[in-house]
């Protein structure tokens, strides 16, 4: 392992394109390549640590240094094949996300001065292993999303910010509670203030932990989103931007599912052993749920959201089913929920920018008119509602298969749940694709630039279909660690009803 | 031999695909057909070739990891025993031919790329359920039929109704698929093995209601695909495709997944009788259900159509009988004359100006008597005239049947033996219909492009003979196929006496559907609506009892859901949480009104609130 400090760049990195656009805030063109160019510098480095072999406690990379010494909180950062995986998919749709907004009109310096102001949040959520120290970047990382839905945002943008921040905030100011309740009670257990990831997770809770659990996973929870906390999503999502909305499904909601694995069921065995049926119901519950409200969508975008809850609702049931199999397809659907459903905002936003409307009853005929688009969206549709060889069905069945091992009529249900995802699917494509063009002007198809932003999902969700095991094979560490650590999860077998 | 060269049966066509996909577009039209034809004709001449490999127990090859996680792990991995052989033989052969047939058929259109790309696809798809050796990666292909289906049926996309058929397609056979899926879920959790010979293997360590209940599933699945009773609305609208799509995927290869996968299965189908019964009962019902369909169909294909899923319904009697080399028998014979049925029925309605509806065809002998008299081998098959190829599969089905006795058994061979009869009298109707007499609509016939025809003389002349592959005993032959498959020779299921006389009976039911057909439709009868006809028409109403009993439910909760609960409930309980917070705000702020007085109430109260909190937790400690 080389003495560079390869995590701590991968926070600076972004801090510093930040800057410098807000430095070069006059020069759009300037700032545009100093993005681009940082993200691809990200990306190459991400992709140098995913070419290296964990040590034994599956640690890739681990950085310490003192931070504020009074309070025992350290900066420390840490990576296993966990957050190496959710790092490198943060790195890569950020390129995306540059790419996309290429032709970004408006303010275009601070916009792409909060793309990677958010960038270095989302990676400090990933790569914290203090907890003050996490909760600083899981703040950090809403303030530039606030910014880009209000300013950027369509429509009712205000409305839809002020909505996310306040949902989001809520939650996250139960867990800052949290926080400080599991900070004060090991402090007073060992004598050691601390909020280093790996000391806390030896503190006796006691009556305290059911609690301190709920304030986690609340936070958790309305990121994620878990039905009934998710209509900050489709509203936030309708009025946000095209990057912003890649960012938001493809990484921020990832930031929830992340935060429970890493922090939630670690620190909390024993509560968190006997959540699993209540996750798992309200898992099942958001994947028909929101399938059905997706069904019913005019607006595709609001579409896709839902279909989005519905996704994350097969990934939260692979967290409660909590064996091998079912959280490595958990995890693995990240990735891929991550490309396949940030490619289909990115596919919208270029309609929209095109037809003026995102609205299904005044679309159709795409087909006709721009067949290159309509190719790329018909491979995302079919990624998203599972068909296997591409993305998403590797870490379904995964997780079908882990459930079924463990309560086999959940896992029965769950598998239903692929007939309502064509359902609400296929509506969209039929309505967008097939049929007549409505009268009007004629739509240009995809310009070389956007393919080229588009190509490179289409090559991984390809890659994450047809050989998922480059990916997987940084997860079996970590998720035996977790298994092992958060014991009682697997005592209670899933603890399903 | 080098055994990983199998893999190149199934990946030369997704090359095909692949090249059509990218580069299609830029390709001179011509070219894109021909790039599809040499890429199944050669992966046709390679499944021939490989043939040897499949002796035996057959050759099973791994080509990667395709997932593995825990206890999971399914490869990309070939399984070339004589069932898969033998079938990818039939699926490369008769997709040759169609793909052929199509270069003729699609002359004229615009956007061939995709046309081409997807018929490869498919033939990639059929390929892996045919081939695969675990039953994940048979999935993939399971799927892929599907969605390849799905875009082929909605080819002319422009008419919604076209992509509005590709989709009920797509959706119902999900349906089907959800059942597979859980019996693969519960075969792996149970075993935790994916590969079909181990899956055979552990079969008989289940406890019985275990198998039972995933051969139920496992035939849901199969009815799915295989379009059988209750999941069969979607194929007569599927007729929508192009006419080699439906000649390709709703005749020879897709529809016949279902029957393929229990047959692949059958070590683990055959340990349950009651799944067993079942599997025979569906099929009888179901050829019985499409029988009596096709005999008030007014369009060529849609006959077609309900054709198939009766003699698909055979297949399934075959199975429940079990006796898998009847199965496949028939599947191939089925295959040959029921491609030959659609290519013709293409070429019949070129001839007849673009026109599907029967009542106003008529007379198409005299414009083209090649067409007819391939159509005639055709139907002859169909209608199981004694010495063709349809002839002897369907009687060893219905011999079977018979021969396996129990009631459920007896019931379907009753279902199919009088399906016979009435498959015998809808052929011939079809023919009086189309062929004989004078053209009832005017214009002139379009010229047959010579792809067209001259494609469809080998399939007739294997209709036709295709009794030859397992010519029964009886008849001075040697069940080629039967001991193919089984490696053991044949044993005589019922006497001689019974055996004569089943066959005795099939042969008067072909005769007496002839008579009866002769009778009414010799000179054409003109439009007599009736009720029972229109029921027939529509297919006992079943679309209109999906439409009510599923989909209304669906629609509605959907609405409630998206619409109901979660603009009003949700969000209201949640803006009425945010009102709350305000009001306490606006009521908090009321306080701040700069009154010293008030602020040191507060500061006493407050006071107190801390010190009685203290006192009690040192009275407490």
């Amino acid at each position: 392992m080389t003495s560079f400090p390869v995590l701590t760049s991968l926070l600076l990195l972004p801090l510093a394109g930040t800057g410098l656009c807000l430095l070069f805030r006059r020069k759009p063109d300037l700032c545009r390549a100093l993005t681009l160019a940082t993200t691809l510098v990200m990306l190459a480095l991400c992709a140098w640590v995913f070419c290296q072999q964990p040590d034994a406690a599956g640690w890739y990379l681990r950085e310490d240094y003192p931070w504020i010494e009074r309070l025992g909180a350290r900066f420390t950062l840490a990576m296993d094949g966990l957050s190496l995986l959710m790092v490198v998919l943060t790195a890569f749709l950020q390129v995306i996300a540059v790419l996309i907004s290429w032709h970004q009109k408006k303010h275009p310096a601070f916009f792409y001065a909060l793309l990677l102001l958010m960038e270095a949040g989302i990676l400090g959520v990933f790569l914290a292993s203090d907890l003050l120290l996490f909760y600083l970047f899981w703040e950090v990382m809403l303030i530039p999303m606030f910014f880009l839905i209000g300013i950027w945002g369509h429509g009712r943008r205000v409305y839809a910010a002020v909505k996310f921040f306040l949902f989001t905030l809520a939650g996250s100011l139960l867990m800052l509670l949290a926080i400080i309740g599991l900070y004060l009670l090991h402090g007073k257990q060992t004598g050691d203030y601390s909020f280093a990831l790996e000391a806390l997770k030896h503190t006796d809770c006691g009556a305290w932990e059911p609690w301190l659990y709920a304030g986690f996973m609340l936070g958790f929870l309305v990121k994620v989103p878990v039905v009934p906390l998710h209509t900050w999503l489709p509203d936030a999502h309708t009025v946000a931007p095209a990057a912003g909305s890649l960012d938001l499904a493809g990484l921020l909601l990832k930031t929830g599912v992340f935060g429970i694995l890493r922090f939630a069921f670690p620190l909390f065995p024993q509560s968190a052993a006997a959540s699993l049926p209540l996750l798992a119901f309200l898992a099942l519950v958001g994947l028909f749920y929101a399938a059905w409200c997706a069904y019913i969508q005019g607006d595709v975008k609001r579409l896709i959201a839902y279909s989005s809850v519905s996704h994350l609702g097969v990934i939260m049931l692979g967290l409660a089913a909590a064996n091998v199999l079912a959280l490595e397809g958990a995890i693995l659907l990240m990735l891929c929920h991550g490309l396949t459903t940030g490619a289909l905002f990115a596919l919208v936003s270029m309609l929209r920018r095109r037809t003026g409307t995102r609205e299904l009853a005044k679309l159709g005929g795409m087909w006709q008119e721009a067949p290159i688009f309509s190719c790329f969206f018909l491979f995302f549709a079919l990624a998203s509602l599972g068909l296997p060889g591409l993305a998403n069905f590797s870490g379904e069945i995964l997780v079908f298969a882990g459930t079924f091992q463990v309560r086999p009529l959940w896992g029965a249900l769950a598998v239903v749940g692929v007939v309502f995802a064509a359902a609400y699917i296929l509506r969209m494509v039929q309505e967008l694709l097939w049929g007549e063009r409505p009268a009007g002007r004629p739509w240009p198809d995809l310009t070389t630039l956007e393919v080229v932003a588009l190509a490179p999902l289409v090559f991984f969700t390809l890659w994450l279909g047809l050989y998922p095991e480059t990916f997987l094979a940084h997860l079996h560490l970590p998720v035996k660690i977790l298994l092992e650590q958060a014991a009682p999860l697997v005592a209670a077998h899933g603890g399903l009803p | 031999m080098n055994a990983k060269l199998l893999f190149l049966i199934p990946l030369l066509p997704l090359i095909g695909a692949g090249i059509n996909i990218l580069f299609g577009m830029r390709f001179p039209r011509a070219a894109r057909g021909w790039i599809a034809v040499a890429a199944v004709s050669a992966s046709f001449v390679a499944s021939c070739l490989l043939w040897p490999l499949s002796s035996g127990e057959g050759t099973r090859t791994v080509l990667a990891t395709w997932l593995a996680s825990g206890n999971l792990r399914a490869d990309f991995g070939i399984l070339f025993d004589p069932l898969a052989a033998s079938m990818t033989l039939m699926v490369t052969g008769v997709s040759t031919l169609i793909h052929l047939y199509a270069v003729g058929y699609m002359e004229k259109e615009q956007d061939t790329a995709r046309f081409f790309a997807l018929l490869n696809l498919f033939v990639f798809a059929m390929l892996t359920i045919v081939l695969a050796d675990n039953l994940l990666l048979l999935f993939l292909g399971w799927e892929g039929v599907g969605f390849c289906s799905y875009g082929l049926i909605g080819f002319w996309y422009r008419e919604l109704k076209n992509a509005r058929a590709g989709q009920k397609a797509f959706l119902v056979t999900r349906v089907g698929d959800v059942f597979f899926a859980i019996a693969l879920l519960w075969l792996f959790s149970a075993s935790g093995q994916l590969g079909i010979p181990e899956i055979n293997a552990f079969a008989g360590q289940l406890p019985a209601a275990a198998i039972t209940a995933i051969v139920l599933l496992l035939l849901a699945g199969a009815s799915g695909k295989s379009a059988q009773l209750p999941l069969m609305t979607w194929l007569p609208d599927a007729m929508a495709g192009p006419t080699p799509v439906s000649a390709l995927i709703h005749a020879a290869t897709m529809v016949t997944a279902g029957v393929y996968l229990l047959c692949r299965l059958f070590p683990l189908v055959s340990l349950s009788a009651t799944g067993m019964t079942a599997i025979a009962l569906v099929g009888g019902l179901t050829a019985f259900y499409a029988a009596t369909c096709a005999l008030a169909q007014r369009e060529i294909k849609r006959v077609l159509a309900y054709s198939t899923m009766s003699q698909i319904g055979y297949m399934f009697i075959a199975v429940g009988a079990g006796s898998v080399s009847g199965a496949m028998f028939h599947l191939y014979t089925h295959a040959f004359f029921k491609a030959l049925l659609f290519m013709g029925a293409g070429c019949v309605i070129h001839l007849c100006h673009e026109e599907n509806d029967i009542y106003k065809m008529g007379g198409v002998a005299k414009k083209s008597p090649l067409v007819t008299i391939l159509f005639l081998a055709g139907l002859l098959c169909l209608a199981g005239a004694p010495l063709t190829g349809g002839f002897f599969s369907k009687d060893g089905i219905l011999v079977a049947a018979y021969a396996a006795g129990g009631n459920g058994l007896r019931l379907a061979w009753a279902l199919g033996t009088l399906s016979a009869l009435l498959t015998s009298f809808y052929s011939f109707r079809l023919f009086f219909l189309v062929f004989t007499g004078p053209p009832r609509s005017p214009g002139k016939p379009h010229p047959l492009p010579t792809l067209m025809r001259w494609t469809l003389p080998p399939l007739a002349l294997l209709g036709l003979f295709g009794g030859l592959f397992n010519l029964p005993s009886v008849w001075g032959g040697h069940e080629l196929l039967h001991r193919l498959l089984t490696g053991s020779e044949a044993k005589p299921l019922v006497d001689h006496a019974t055996e004569l006389a089943l066959t005795v009976t099939a042969v008067c039911l072909f005769a007496l559907g002839l008579f009866a057909a002769v009778g009414l439709y010799r000179s054409f009868p003109g439009e007599r609506p009736a009720w029972y006809k229109h029921f027939l028409l529509h297919g006992w109403q079943a679309d209109r009892l999906v439409e009510w009993s599923l989909l209304k439910p669906f629609r509605a909760i959907a609405r409630f859901c998206g619409l109901g609960l979660d603009q009003t409930v949700i969000e209201g309980t949640l803006h009425g949480l945010a009102g709350v917070t305000q009001k306490q705000g606006d009521r908090t702020r009321q306080l701040a009104t700069g009154r010293i007085s008030t602020y040191l109430h507060g500061f006493a109260w407050g006071l107190v609130l801390m010190l009685g909190w203290f006192l009690l937790e040192m009275v407490k400690g």
